[in-house]
């Protein structure tokens, strides 16, 4: 398990850029987990979000050489990762609109062996998120979950979403508003944290 | 002290950024156990809810890069190669025959001449016209295909586009930027 706080990611990126394999293989390892979980979070399906997530990386790697400051390479990636999923769910959406199927809601559980009692728990957990999450707008629900899932901090959600950090407050400071309203999942996360 | 607690919205903003709170607020938030209490009981339930959303996502499986891509070499791409070297020896021979293969050729009633019908051929298509100056006086249309005024719109000629509509439009957008 490679180590984010331990690596010297700029360093590797610049490597990984001039076509080091090494480095550029130890970037896809300090970053898979965080973009594979970014995009499960947003998909809501395994699969869907191994591909995305290859698929993500696979732009990186072409990309890579375009990057001008390898200080932003983690909002750069995480923009990519972002980008794919915007591009699944318009897909979704319009194939959805033209054969006329259902838009699958619920989140997939993964195939990890895990108890009967674990997946109730996840099943309601990922219920009342996205119960919660609905009441926000996109641009909200999005600063959000960066923020407090994905662990971006203010300028990176900036970066990445390539909007003004005061945009960025303002889209939080809402969802947070919404968020502390939100009494029925606070209960669950209330009972989780104790 | 009471009325100075931070309100709900103040609590927000700190948690946002505690830099854009009023200095004040600020203030009594570094002092208050109770406003720090409130603000704590948020931050934790966010913290709970980003350790639970990562703790029931499924582990991701390894991905693989692809591999590098192989600099262009005869061994990769010898069939590519192989094409643009049989077409580049095609068309020198072609020329070759066309431009330094002794005199044009010419129609002759043997059987050996009948074989350069099609190399005749290629002296027709570069003449300007094929038919018979007969034919060319009956025939309703003129054969110059494109006059001049076509061909200046398709090839201008060095240095004569200097007024052509766009070169006046951009020269009239420019005088009006001035102007305003």
């Amino acid at each position: 398990m490679v180590d984010l706080q331990k690596e010297n990611v700029p360093e590797l990126v610049q490597k990984a850029g001039a076509g080091d394999r090494g480095c550029l293989e130890k970037l896809v390892n300090l970053f898979h987990g965080d973009i594979f979980r970014l995009v499960y979070y947003r998909v809501g399906s395994r699969m869907e979000a191994e591909d995305l997530t290859q698929d993500t990386f696979l732009e990186m790697t072409r990309s890579l050489i375009r990057l001008r400051d390898p200080a932003k390479f983690k909002p750069w990636l995480y923009r990519i990762a972002l980008n794919k999923v915007r591009d699944f769910h318009r897909k979704k959406r319009l194939r959805a609109f033209l054969f006329r199927t259902k838009l699958a809601g619920d989140m997939e559980s993964g195939e990890d062996p895990v108890s009967p009692l674990g997946q109730v728990m996840a099943k309601e957990f990922w219920h009342e998120f996205h119960s919660m999450t609905q009441k926000m707008s996109p641009k909200e629900k999005d600063v959000f979950m960066l923020r407090y899932v994905d662990q971006l901090g203010i300028r990176e959600i900036a970066e990445a979403m390539g909007k003004s950090e005061s945009t960025i407050k303002t889209h939080l400071y809402r969802a947070l508003r919404k968020f502390k309203n939100a009494s029925g999942f606070r209960a669950l996360l209330k009972g989780s944290v104790s | 002290m009471k009325d100075q607690h931070l309100d709900e919205d103040q609590i927000i903003v700190s948690m946002v950024d505690e830099h854009d709170l009023p200095g004040k607020s600020k203030s009594h938030l570094e002092t208050c156990p109770e406003c720090q209490e409130r603000k704590g009981v948020l931050m934790a339930q966010l913290e709970g809810m980003g350790h639970m959303a990562k703790k029931m996502a499924p582990r991701p499986r390894s991905i693989r890069l692809p591999e590098p891509k192989i600099s262009w070499g005869l061994s990769f791409r010898w069939p590519v190669v192989a094409s643009g070297l049989a077409s580049l020896f095609i068309i020198v021979a072609v020329w070759g025959l066309m431009f330094l293969g002794g005199p044009p050729l010419k129609m002759a009633p043997t059987p050996a001449g009948q074989q350069m019908v099609g190399l005749s051929f290629i002296d027709d298509i570069l003449e300007d016209s094929v038919l018979p100056a007969y034919y060319q006086d009956i025939a309703p249309v003129s054969f110059e295909y494109f006059d001049d005024a076509f061909m200046d719109f398709v090839i201008p000629l060095e240095g004569s586009d200097e007024d052509t509509l766009e070169n006046i439009s951009l020269k009239k957008y420019n005088t009006i930027r001035k102007e305003a």
